[in-house]
């Protein structure tokens, strides 16, 4: 079974000041990580949400498949961090940023993660096969409220989603008893072959979801979202 | 100090990272914090934080990893209050 974890951190939304005292940061990553942070790299701060974002996302992942799973940062081991220029990755012409690649255990299970760094925002995504199957997307919003973040990743995903059906069918979004997304259509199919993963914070929403190789071809077209 | 306290003073702890803090007025043991007050996971160390500087008591986030919802979060203020004395 596959699975994919996605987390965003708005840098805008985190106390900067806070981070960076120990008493904050030891409690998101370990002594060993702490020895592998390199100041020309990028700020500390965002290296302590670099991390954050890596575990949550290896968490969300790896619950999918260990259900009741509990997320502890400091037990969430991230190592091998490097860049990944970009065009050396599969992202395509359109992303601007390096991709930060990592390898993350969380319980028992080894994963690997691909973030970008940008000025607004750090966002991760781990999963359990290639990154080459991986959709996934970040979008500013103008209305942080949770039930706005919500009702907007949704509605992304699912326009999103259509392109891969190559007949009209109603998508919806409804949760495991677990609290994860899946995805149904037509009010009683479950497309558990598509896992997939949300996250926001303030002003972002970001989604991602694992298209299989053998239905990329089945995307109809490619219109560019709202707000693109 | 009984839970009934440490439950009013909760409220004040996740005031700042509540959006919809007339939710706060309500809240009970089974009260999910990410769930029902919506606060993002990102404030949960805040919460933490704000709760050892509140009792003057260390709480790493493994043993606060199931500080999941208002009752377990009273829970492990209880426990460390009690350690503490």
């Amino acid at each position: 079974m596959n699975s994919i974890g996605i987390d965003i951190v708005a840098l805008h939304e985190v106390d900067i000041q806070r981070t960076v005292l120990p008493q904050f940061y030891s409690k998101i990553i370990t002594a060993a990580e702490l020895a592998c942070y390199d100041a020309a790299a990028m700020p500390f701060y965002q290296y302590i949400w670099l991390l954050w974002s890596v575990k949550e996302a290896a968490y969300k992942c790896a619950s999918r498949l260990q259900p009741g799973l509990l997320f502890s940062p400091t037990r969430t081991l991230v190592s091998n961090i490097s860049i990944l220029a970009t065009a050396a990755s599969n992202y395509g012409p359109e992303l601007q940023d390096d991709v930060i690649i990592a390898q993350v255990e969380v319980n028992g299970l080894q994963l690997h993660t691909h973030s970008v760094v940008t000025e607004n925002y750090i966002v991760s995504i781990a999963c359990t096969g290639s990154f080459d199957e991986v959709q996934w997307d970040v979008r500013h919003i103008d209305d942080p409220h949770p039930d706005n973040q919500s009702a907007m990743v949704r509605q992304l995903v699912i326009k999103e989603l259509q392109e891969y059906y190559p007949q009209p069918c109603n998508i919806a979004i409804a949760k495991t008893i677990e609290g994860l997304p899946i995805i149904v259509r037509d009010d009683s199919i479950v497309d558990d072959n598509m896992p997939l993963s949300f996250s926001h914070h303030g002003h972002y929403v970001a989604y991602a979801f694992v298209v299989p190789r053998r239905f990329k071809c089945l995307k109809v077209h490619s219109e560019p979202l709202p707000g693109s | 100090m009984t839970r009934a306290e440490i439950l009013e003073e909760l409220k004040t702890i996740l005031k700042p990272y509540t959006v919809d803090k007339e939710l706060l007025a309500g809240i009970n043991d089974n009260t999910d914090l990410i769930k029902d007050l919506k606060i993002n996971s990102a404030n949960l160390v805040d919460v933490i934080i704000d709760a050892e500087a509140k009792y003057n008591v260390e709480i790493d986030y493994d043993s606060a990893e199931e500080m999941t919802n208002v009752g377990s979060c009273i829970d492990i203020i209880m426990k460390k209050l009690n350690t503490s004395e």
